[in-house]
């Protein structure tokens, strides 16, 4: 494996050992708290973030179906098989319907296996290929996909880690 | 440019992006908003963010002054203290600022430039793979700190954003 994917790689991982730290011990209340009424909840990025990898990896990359719908997950969570958030309202978000964050992240794990499968793989050439952006349309290069799902990613593991904050204080 | 260094300064730019919309129009009270006590406001985190890319391609990688040195950062920005952030505590990120934030842009734009430069000219296959050997970051390769710069950056966009969204609403 070239050593150049490892920056990718490496974001990959730490994101993830990140996310698996800030939702360590955290209550269905605390994974439920909005700090205003249209303010996202942990429980609802954690989701959006498993569906926006699946997507990106398995509709954009690879073109195939995404596992939430491939594997019936949408089934065990009782959410529409095309639905990742995105188009979410304030009312939607809020109306999600519980889950367990656990089962969430195991839903995640296998999303992001088949993401460190397709890095590994996928040949140099890939990144200057051009892709469909599942929401838009338009196409966009391999190199930009692998750079935003780490942006989006990341950003929204930045929200969970502030959430905690304001509600255990710093380090807690 | 090595390949997989597209991706990451596809995402650095990315990010560096939504961090201007995300800036754009903020009151100096917006700025300094703090939903709790113990939360960062948004113009503490333009200069962490700012400082830490400094800090990991200029110091860490490229084992140069950081720009804020070079180019007297400090002092354009009132700022005596040289450190970036990390192992504050909260009383006194509090005393710390307010920061005059588009001077900080300012800064923050000419080390974007520049780690672009780093990555289009002189960032090598096995800068990515060598140990970097600094005392904070013992055993990471290049390929790391350079995933950690886009977590991070990243990261701390998405809480500026969310921030935003608090203060707003949505897309606001």
């Amino acid at each position: 494996m070239p050593d150049y994917k490892d920056a990718v790689r490496s974001g990959l991982i730490e994101f993830m050992e990140g996310l698996e730290q800030v939702l360590d011990g955290l209550t269905e209340d605390e994974l439920r708290y909005q700090p205003a009424l249209h303010a996202n909840f942990i429980e609802w990025i954690v989701w959006h973030m498993a569906r926006a990898e699946d997507r990106w990896v398995n509709l954009a990359l690879r073109g195939d179906v995404d596992i939430w719908v491939k594997d019936g997950w949408y089934k065990r969570f009782g959410i529409e098989p095309d639905n990742y958030g995105r188009e979410d309202t304030a009312e939607m978000m809020r109306a999600m319907p519980k889950t367990d964050v656990n089962e969430m992240m195991d839903y995640y794990r296998s999303v992001r296996e088949a993401t460190m499968a397709h890095l590994d793989t996928m040949p140099v050439e890939d990144l200057d290929k051009e892709f469909y952006h599942p929401r838009r349309k338009v196409p966009v290069t391999g190199a930009w996909v692998w750079g935003h799902i780490l942006v989006e990613e990341a950003q929204h593991l930045g929200q969970i880690a502030y959430l905690r904050g304001m509600m255990r204080g710093l380090d807690g | 440019m090595q390949p997989f260094l597209v991706a990451i300064d596809s995402g650095l730019n990315e990010a560096f992006y939504k961090l201007n919309r995300a800036l754009d129009g903020l009151s100096d009270d917006e700025l300094r908003w703090q939903p709790t006590l113990h939360a960062n406001s948004i113009d503490w985190m333009v200069w962490h963010m700012a400082r830490v890319e400094d800090n990991l391609i200029k110091v860490v990688l490229q084992k140069q002054d950081p720009i804020w040195e070079r180019d007297g950062w400090g002092k354009r920005l009132d700022i005596s203290y040289t450190g970036a952030g990390a192992g504050m505590t909260m009383d006194e990120i509090r005393e710390f600022g307010p920061f005059n934030v588009p001077k900080v842009m300012e800064y923050y734009r000419t080390i974007r430039t520049e780690t672009s430069d780093y990555f289009e000219n002189a960032m090598r296959e096995d800068d990515l793979s060598r140990v970097i050997g600094h005392t904070n970051f013992r055993g990471w390769t290049g390929a790391q700190i350079l995933g950690r710069l886009l977590c991070e950056e990243a990261e701390h966009l998405g809480q500026i954003e969310y921030l935003r969204g608090m203060m707003r609403g949505l897309n606001k």
